[in-house]
C-alpha cells in the first residue's frame, strides 16, 4: 500500500480585511512517490495551495498533515526546520539569492540543515544532474533563464526532500528548457521516491504528471489519473 | 563556518560591496554623528581637565584649602589664628592667584602665583628651564631656585610665556595693574615640571609679599593650604569650620573641579544635547538605509525563509550588518571627531574664558574613556536604529518570496493609524514640556523634542499618501510626464518615501528650530543693548577689558571723569564673583540714585528704572532674571549674604533681565558694598554726557586728563554694542557648525534614498526606454523626485522646526539659563536656507539621476 505523504482536510484561505476566500474546503491526499500537477485559471488558487502544502503559509481552516506530521498548527520554529528538511521549493521566478554563486545557492539548503558532510560532493553531483556544472561559479544575473530555473531545481532536490513543490517551474522558459526541467522532475519520483506537486498552466507541463487536479475559484472541480 | 556566517559573507558582506556607494553614505553618516559627539565631548572634558590640572598643579600636596566665597581675598591675620595646626601635625601655607593683563600688543592675560618661596618645599615643587629645583636638598637645609625671585618686582615666568615672548632671565616684563603699568624682571623661566605647568605655563610666580604688592593688597592673600593627615582630615575641618567665619569655604582642593562643572554645565549639557542632533539624523540615515535594504531583499529573505533559515537568522544577520556598520562608521567618526575636537575646542575656548575661568585652552586632552563611549554611543545608536528593520526583515513569511509589494501597500494600509500614533506622541512630548527641569536640565524638554520628532515623522507616510497624488495630478495637468512618473513612483515606494522624507525634515527641523532661538536670542539680546545702553561712554580698566576682572578703576580717576564739564552724570558699577547657596554668582554694587536719573534697565515687573532704583534703600538689592529663576526667587524675598563683615541680608525690589552672564547677579547700593568689602574702587562706569557734545571728543578729553599713567579702555556705546555682539555670535558659532553637519547628515539621508529608489526603478527605466524615454527624461525623472522629496522635507520641517523653536526658547533655554527670550522668526535666513536646502537635495539626485540616465533597457530586462 503506498505511504500517504500529503493529507489535506477541508483546509479554506482567507485573505485580508476583505475576506476573499483563495481556497474553500479542499480535502487531498497525495501518496509517496506521485507526481500531481495542480491546473486552473490565474488567481484560482493553485499557488496558494501549494504555499500551504510546502507550509510556507497557514490555512485559516482545516488541517494539513505531511508525512503525519500536522504541520498546520507547528509553532514557526518547529515549522522552519520541519520545512529545511522535508521540502523542496522551485518558484516561478526562480527566487535565487542575486548575491550568492550558483554552486552557493545549491549549497544553501544543505547548510542550513547543517549536513556538512560530503557537501561539496552531493552539490557537484546534483549541478552534473541537472547539467548546470559549468556554471558553478557564476552569479545568477550571469545565467539565462533555463540556467536559472536548473539551479532552483538543484537547490530543490539538493537535500533530497520527501515532498518538491513546484510553482508553475517552466512558466518562464521556451519549450526545449522546459521539456528539459519536466523530465527532470519526473526522474525524481520515478528513480528517488520523491513526490512532485506542481502548479501549471501548460496541458503539456501537466502531460508529465501522473495525477490531475483542476482548481477553480478556490474548488477542486476535476481530478484525473494518468498514466505513469 | 556556521551557515549564518556564511550567510552573513555571502548575503550581507556581498550585497554591500556591490551597493558600495549607499555603504559609504551610509557609514559616512554614522562617522559625521560619532565625530561630533566625540568632538564636543573631547572640549568640554579638555577645558575641565586642564582646569583640574592647573588645581592640581598649584595646590600639590595640600589635601585642604581655605577660600573666601563673597570676597576675593583673606586677611593675613587668619594665618596667625591657625596656628595650632602645627601642634595637629599639620602645615599650611598662604597663596595668592589672581588674573593680570600683559602690556603687549594683545593684552595677554595671564595668572599671577604668590607663594611662600621659602617654605613651600613640601606644598609643590617647582624647577627652572636651567635645571634648578626647590626639590634639590643640600646640606644644611633645601634649597630654593633663585633667592633672587625674593627681591622686589621679580619674577619667574612660565615657560610657554617665555618662549612665545622671546623672554630670558634679566629681561622685563610689564604688566598691567589697576590703571597703571609695572616692569617686573624676570628672575628664571619655569619649566613644565610642577607649578610651571599651570595655566599651560601662562603664569608669573613670585614671592607672596612680591605678589600683595603688585596686585597692591597688602596684608591679604586668595587662599590658605594645608597640609593636614588624612586620618584627622575630618577633625580638623570641622575645627576651622567652628573658628573661620561663615564666608571661608573649607575644602578638598579638588572640589573647586566639581564646583566648575557644576557652573558649566547648563553650557556644556546643552552643548553636547545639539551634538545629538547629528547623531539623530545619522539614526534616521541608518533606519533608512536598513529599511531599504529590507524592503529591497524581501522576495529574498522570503526565499531564505521557504528554504529554511530560522527568523532568528534572518534577525542576526540583519544585527550583525548593523554592528558593522556602526563598528565601521563609529571608528571613522572616531579619526575625524579627533581631527574637529581642536576646532571644537577652539569655538568653545572663548566662552569659557569669558563666563566662567581664564584657563588657556589650546590642546585637546585625549581621554581614552570619552573615546570609548563615542564608539559605543555610534555602535548603540547604530544597533538601536537598525533594530526595527532587522525585526521587520524577522518578521518576514516565507509566503513573501511569491508576493511583490506586499510592505508597500502594508505602509500605505498602515498610514492612518500611524497618523494616530503620531497625534499621541506629539500630545506627550506636549505633556513633557510642562515637567519642570532637573538639577537645571531640562530632561523633559529633550524628551518633548524626541516625542515631536518622532511624532512628526510617523505622520509622514499620511502627508505623503495625500501630497504625492495631488502632485502627480498637478503634473500632469501641465502635460509633464517625467513628473508625474516621478510622483507616481514616489507613491508607489511610500514606505521608503516616508523614510527619507522624515530624514531629511528632521534634519530641517533642527536647523530651522535652531535658527528661531538664536535669532531669537539675538533679538533680544539687541533689543536689550538698545534699551540699557543708554550711557555714552564706558571705562574700564585696559587690565580689566583683557580679562583680568578684578582690576578697578580708582575713584579719584571717577570724581575727575566727573568734574569734567561735558559729563553730565557718570554711573559706576563694582563686581566681583561670589558663592551663593553653593553657586557662582556675581555680586555688584551700583550707584542708584544715578541709575533712578540716567538708567535704563527693564525690569520684569513692567515697572521703570526710576520707579524700583527711587525705593532702593541700604538693605535692598536688586537681581538678574537668571539669579531669580536659578534660586526660585522673586521681588519681595529676602537674601543673606555672608561677607567679610558678617551676614547681610537685602530685600529683593526687583529682577531685572540681564544677558551678560548665565551666572547672574545680585547688585546692592555701592555705599553698602563698600562698607562690607572694603573695597572702594570701580570695575567700570557709564558717562552720561551733556545733549550736544560729541562722545569722540569727550573721551579723547578723558585720556588726555587720566594721562599716559593711567591705562583705561574707553568705549563709545556703539561701539560696546557691537562688541557684544562679536562675543555673542563667536559665542554660538559651535552651534552654527553643529547644525550644519545635521544638514548634512540630512542630505546623505536623501542622496541614499534616491539611490535605493532608482535601483528599484530600474525595470521601470528599462520599459520606459524600450517606450522610447530619452535618458535626458529619465534623468529628469529622478531630479523631480529629488525635488519633490526637497519640498516635502523642506515644507514639513519648517513646521516641526516652528515646534522645536517654541521649545527651545521657551521651556529648554529658560530652564538652561533661565533667560526669557522674545520670539522672533529670522525670515531671510529661512528663505534663503529653504532655497538651499531644496537645490542640495536636487544636487542629492544627481548621482542617482546618472545611474537613471545609463539605464541599459535590455540588461535590465534580462536580469529582470
Amino acid at each position: 500500500m503506498d505511504e500517504l505523504l500529503v493529507s489535506i482536510q477541508s483546509v479554506s484561505k482567507i485573505y485580508g480585511d476583505h475576506k476573499v476566500r483563495a481556497l474553500v474546503d479542499i480535502n487531498l491526499n497525495v501518496v509517496r512517490g506521485e507526481f500531481v500537477a495542480i491546473m486552473g485559471r490565474s488567481g484560482c488558487g493553485k499557488s496558494t495551495l501549494l504555499n500551504l502544502i510546502g507550509g510556507i503559509d497557514r490555512p485559516s481552516e482545516g488541517s494539513i498533515s505531511l508525512v503525519g506530521q500536522k504541520i498546520s498548527d507547528l509553532p514557526d520554529e518547529k515549522l522552519t526546520v520541519f520545512r529545511r528538511s522535508k521540502v523542496g521549493f522551485i518558484f516561478q521566478f526562480f527566487n535565487l539569492l542575486n548575491t550568492l554563486t550558483v554552486e552557493e545557492n545549491i549549497a544553501l539548503p544543505l547548510e542550513l540543515i547543517g549536513n556538512e558532510a560530503g557537501l561539496k560532493a552531493r552539490v557537484k553531483e546534483i549541478m552534473e544532474t541537472v547539467g548546470i556544472d559549468e556554471r558553478a561559479n557564476f552569479y545568477p544575473a550571469q545565467l539565462s533563464g533555463g540556467e536559472m530555473q536548473r539551479t532552483a531545481i538543484a537547490r530543490a532536490l539538493v537535500h533530497a526532500p520527501l515532498l518538491v513543490i513546484a510553482d508553475e517551474p517552466t512558466g518562464n522558459l521556451d519549450s526545449e528548457n522546459g521539456t528539459a526541467i519536466l523530465e527532470l522532475l519526473k526522474d525524481c519520483c520515478t528513480n528517488r521516491k520523491q513526490t512532485i506537486i506542481m502548479a501549471t498552466h501548460s496541458l503539456e507541463a501537466a502531460a508529465y504528471a501522473s495525477r490531475i487536479i483542476e482548481i477553480q475559484d478556490g474548488h477542486i472541480v476535476a481530478e484525473k489519473q494518468q498514466c505513469r | 563556518m556556521s551557515v549564518t556566517l556564511k550567510l552573513f559573507s555571502s548575503f550581507i558582506l556581498r550585497d554591500l560591496a556591490k551597493n558600495r556607494l549607499r555603504t559609504f553614505l551610509t557609514i559616512s553618516g554614522i562617522a559625521l554623528g560619532v565625530a561630533v559627539v566625540l568632538a564636543i565631548s573631547l572640549a568640554n572634558d579638555s577645558a575641565l581637565d586642564k582646569f583640574k590640572q592647573t588645581v592640581n598643579l598649584i595646590s600639590g600636596n595640600a589635601n585642604l584649602e581655605l577660600r573666601p566665597t563673597t570676597s576675593i581675598f583673606i586677611d593675613e591675620r587668619f594665618l596667625d589664628e591657625i596656628n595650632w595646626l602645627w601642634l595637629a601635625d599639620s602645615k599650611f601655607t598662604p597663596l595668592i592667584e589672581d588674573n593680570i593683563v600683559l602690556n603687549d600688543e594683545n593684552n595677554t592675560l595671564v595668572q599671577l602665583i604668590g607663594i611662600n618661596m621659602l617654605a613651600d618645599k613640601e606644598f609643590k615643587n617647582y624647577s627652572s628651564t636651567s635645571g634648578e629645583t626647590n626639590q634639590q636638598e643640600e646640606p644644611g637645609g633645601s634649597k630654593v631656585v633663585k633667592t633672587s625671585a625674593l627681591e622686589p618686582d621679580t619674577v619667574f615666568v612660565g615657560g610657554r610665556l617665555a618662549r612665545q615672548h622671546g623672554w630670558h632671565i634679566g629681561d622685563f616684563v610689564e604688566v598691567l595693574i589697576g590703571e597703571s603699568v609695572y616692569r617686573l624682571k624676570i628672575a628664571d623661566v619655569l619649566s613644565e615640571e610642577g607649578i610651571g605647568g599651570a595655566f599651560s605655563g601662562d603664569l608669573l610666580v613670585t614671592d607672596i609679599s612680591n605678589a600683595q604688592k603688585l596686585i597692591n593688597a597688602p596684608g591679604k592673600i586668595t587662599a590658605i593650604e594645608i597640609i593636614a593627615p588624612e586620618s584627622d582630615l575630618a577633625q580638623i575641618s570641622e575645627k576651622l569650620r567652628e573658628q573661620l567665619p561663615p564666608d571661608i569655604l573649607i575644602q578638598r582642593p579638588e572640589q573647586r573641579g566639581a564646583q566648575v562643572e557644576k557652573m558649566t554645565r547648563s553650557f556644556e549639557y546643552n552643548l553636547l544635547a545639539l551634538t545629538f542632533i547629528a547623531l539623530l539624523v545619522g539614526m534616521f540615515l541608518i533606519y533608512n538605509t536598513m529599511t531599504i535594504s529590507v524592503l529591497r531583499r524581501r522576495p529574498e529573505i522570503g526565499t531564505l525563509r521557504a528554504l529554511g533559515t530560522s527568523r532568528r537568522t534572518i534577525f542576526s544577520l540583519f544585527a550583525a550588518e548593523a554592528i558593522l556598520f556602526g563598528t565601521i562608521g563609529s571608528i571613522a567618526g572616531l579619526a575625524v571627531g579627533l581631527v574637529f575636537a581642536q576646532g571644537a575646542l577652539a569655538a568653545i575656548a572663548t566662552t569659557f574664558q569669558h563666563f566662567y575661568f581664564k584657563q588657556p585652552l589650546d590642546s585637546v586632552t585625549y581621554n581614552p574613556i570619552i573615546l570609548l563611549l563615542a564608539f559605543l554611543l555610534g555602535v548603540g545608536a547604530t544597533v538601536v536604529a537598525s533594530a526595527p528593520p532587522a525585526f521587520e526583515a524577522a518578521g518576514i513569511q516565507p509566503a513573501e518570496a511569491v508576493r511583490r509589494a506586499g510592505h508597500e501597500a502594508k505602509v500605505k494600509r498602515s498610514a492612518s493609524f500611524l497618523a494616530g500614533a503620531a497625534i499621541v506622541c506629539l500630545a506627550l512630548g506636549a505633556m513633557a514640556t510642562l515637567a519642570p527641569p532637573i538639577f537645571s536640565f531640562p530632561v523633559f524638554g529633550y524628551v518633548a523634542a524626541v516625542f515631536w520628532i518622532l511624532g512628526a515623522s510617523m505622520l509622514m507616510p499620511f502627508l505623503l499618501d495625500r501630497f504625492l497624488p495631488f502632485a502627480a495630478f498637478a503634473f500632469g495637468k501641465f502635460s509633464n510626464a517625467e513628473g508625474r512618473i516621478a510622483a507616481r513612483s514616489l507613491q508607489g515606494a511610500i514606505g521608503r518615501t516616508s523614510v527619507a522624507s522624515a530624514s531629511l525634515m528632521t534634519g530641517i527641523a533642527m536647523m530651522v528650530s535652531l535658527a528661531i532661538m538664536i535669532g531669537s536670542f539675538r533679538q533680544t539680546v539687541m533689543l536689550w543693548v538698545e534699551q540699557s545702553l543708554k550711557a555714552d561712554l564706558w571705562i574700564q580698566t585696559l587690565a580689566r577689558a583683557g580679562g583680568s576682572t578684578l582690576s578697578r578703576i580708582s575713584p579719584e580717576t571717577v570724581a575727575r571723569i566727573k568734574a569734567l564739564p561735558d559729563v553730565l552724570a557718570v554711573s559706576t558699577f563694582v563686581e566681583q564673583p561670589i558663592t551663593y547657596h553653593g553657586e557662582r554668582t556675581n555680586l555688584a554694587g551700583a550707584d542708584f540714585t544715578v541709575a533712578a536719573n540716567y538708567g535704563h534697565l527693564i525690569f520684569t515687573s513692567g515697572e521703570s528704572t526710576k520707579q524700583v532704583c527711587s525705593r532702593i534703600h541700604e538693605d535692598d538689592c536688586i537681581v538678574s532674571e537668571t539669579f531669580a529663576i536659578h534660586m526660585g526667587l522673586k521681588r519681595g524675598d529676602t537674601i543673606e549674604l555672608p561677607t567679610p563683615s558678617g551676614m547681610f541680608k537685602a530685600k529683593i525690589q526687583g529682577v531685572y533681565y540681564d544677558y551678560a552672564s548665565d551666572l547672574g547677579y545680585i547688585i546692592i547700593p555701592k555705599p553698602q558694598f563698600a562698607r562690607l568689602f572694603q573695597d572702594e574702587a570701580f570695575s567700570s562706569c557709564a558717562v552720561y554726557i551733556k545733549p550736544n557734545i560729541d562722545s569722540a571728543s569727550v573721551r579723547e578729553k578723558i585720556l588726555l586728563m587720566v594721562g599716559s599713567q593711567s591705562h583705561l579702555f574707553i568705549k563709545t556705546t556703539r561701539e560696546l554694542r557691537a562688541e557684544t555682539f562679536r562675543i555673542f555670535d563667536r559665542t554660538f558659532s559651535i552651534t552654527y557648525a553643529l547644525h550644519t553637519i545635521a544638514i548634512i547628515v540630512a542630505m546623505l539621508a536623501v542622496t541614499n534614498a534616491l539611490l535605493a529608489l532608482t535601483l528599484e526603478s530600474r525595470r521601470d527605466f528599462g520599459i520606459l526606454r524600450y517606450l522610447g524615454a530619452s535618458a535626458s527624461q529619465l534623468r529628469r525623472v529622478v531630479l523631480i523626485q529629488a525635488g519633490l522629496l526637497g519640498v516635502v522635507g523642506n515644507v514639513s520641517g519648517i513646521g516641526l522646526g516652528f515646534l522645536l523653536s517654541i521649545l527651545l526658547v521657551y521651556v529648554i533655554n529658560r530652564q538652561s539659563f533661565g533667560w526669557t527670550v522674545q520670539f522672533s522668526i529670522p525670515y531671510v535666513f529661512l528663505i534663503e536656507s529653504s532655497i538651499l536646502v531644496l537645490l542640495t537635495a536636487i544636487f542629492a539626485g544627481l548621482i542617482p539621476a546618472r545611474l537613471a540616465a545609463t539605464t541599459e533597457a535590455p540588461s535590465v530586462m534580462r536580469e529582470e
